[in-house]
């Protein structure tokens, strides 16, 4: 099966690879996982004051599909706010790529490494509140 | 249970999925309703005897060899190509412990197939997965240990599978010994993990062949 164009471009030219300190209060990481191919994708953000995304990082181990759709969502979540970045749908994702129907499981794993990015982000900052208290 | 069928040659009463007629000795088609270990004649399970397992699959490709039926008719011809086919796929699927696992969780009726896309119930794991593959993608193909190193990453994750075999080994036998259902969401969980470490070692291998 050939890989569309602007999945190529994705996988050999990834967009953010890397990582952030996942201890900074002002990172959320995100993992998430394939079990059916053993796919595993760490999403990390790091939100400022004013609640926008002004970073993000991705590593992926996995196909094509998967490290462009990680790729892909790095590049559309930076400057966006929390909830902006919420609204990426995994369908967004599939028709940017044009992912076949076998690949759409990489696209609902990006989705969900935001998610699993965001709830990290909001349990820390939440968290850092407790832990002052208790 | 054992159905009971009649020969298609010589309308004598068969055992469905035996292989050959007791009246007229001619070829019989595989049942499509015994499952891999009743067609190998093991009792379904995790722990098998591989080496059962290796002489019922060399018996029974001589038996059915495809050579030895050269001159027969077309429907001989057909039964004894199907039953090569059963064999071999039973074969492949029941040797290696992740594939035998995925299959026993299906016949069990646990689960048709692994799902897709997990939310991540289990992050430490998940995290200890990307360890591994930051710790192979450290690995400097150039430099002069590269070949140890990856033997030696591979040796440990090795030791790391045999443990989880045992783990989910464990849980079928909750289940087919101890009649415990949570066995199999345990075996489940495990043959997941296993899943995860063996397309690591896949990784592992492609990046070794360059030293061969």
């Amino acid at each position: 099966m050939a890989y569309n164009d602007k999945v190529l471009e994705h996988y050999e030219k990834p967009r953010n690879v890397g990582s952030m300190d996942k201890n900074d209060l002002h990172v959320g990481t995100g993992m998430v996982g394939a079990p059916a191919c053993g796919d595993v994708m760490k999403l990390q953000i790091r939100v400022n004051d004013a609640g926008v995304i002004d970073d993000a990082k991705f590593k992926t181990f996995g196909c094509g599909s998967a490290i462009a759709s990680s790729s892909l969502v790095t590049e559309w979540i930076k400057g966006k706010t929390i909830d902006q970045a919420l609204s990426i749908k995994n369908k967004d994702i599939a028709e940017e790529l044009a992912l076949p129907p076998v690949k759409i499981h990489c696209s609902v794993l990006a989705e969900d490494a935001i998610r699993s990015a965001v709830d990290d982000y909001r349990k820390k900052q939440k968290g850092g509140v407790n832990a002052s208290g208790s | 249970m054992n159905r009971v069928d009649v020969c298609w040659s010589c309308r004598g009463g068969v055992v469905a999925g035996e292989g050959f007629c007791p009246t007229c000795r001619v070829i019989q088609p595989p049942d499509p309703r015994r499952d891999h270990f009743h067609y190998f004649g093991l009792n379904p399970g995790f722990d098998l005897d591989l080496g059962v397992l290796d002489t019922v699959y060399r018996q029974r490709q001589q038996q059915f060899h495809p050579d030895l039926f050269v001159s027969r008719g077309a429907t001989e011809r057909r039964y004894s190509m199907e039953h090569v086919t059963r064999l071999n796929e039973g074969y492949r699927t029941l040797k290696d412990p992740l594939t035998r696992g995925e299959y026993l969780l299906k016949v069990t009726g646990f689960r048709e197939q692994t799902p897709e896309n997990a939310t991540p119930s289990d992050p430490a794991f998940l995290l200890e997965i990307m360890e591994w593959r930051e710790t192979l993608e450290e690995v400097d193909l150039k430099g002069k240990n590269a070949a140890m190193q990856l033997q030696q990453l591979r040796d440990r994750m090795m030791e790391t599978c045999d443990a989880e075999v045992v783990t989910l080994g464990k849980g079928f036998h909750d289940w087919f010994v101890g009649g415990k259902r949570e066995g199999l969401a345990v075996a489940a969980q495990h043959t997941d993990r296993l899943r995860y470490f063996t397309r690591f070692l896949d990784e592992l291998d492609r990046k070794s062949e360059l030293f061969f």
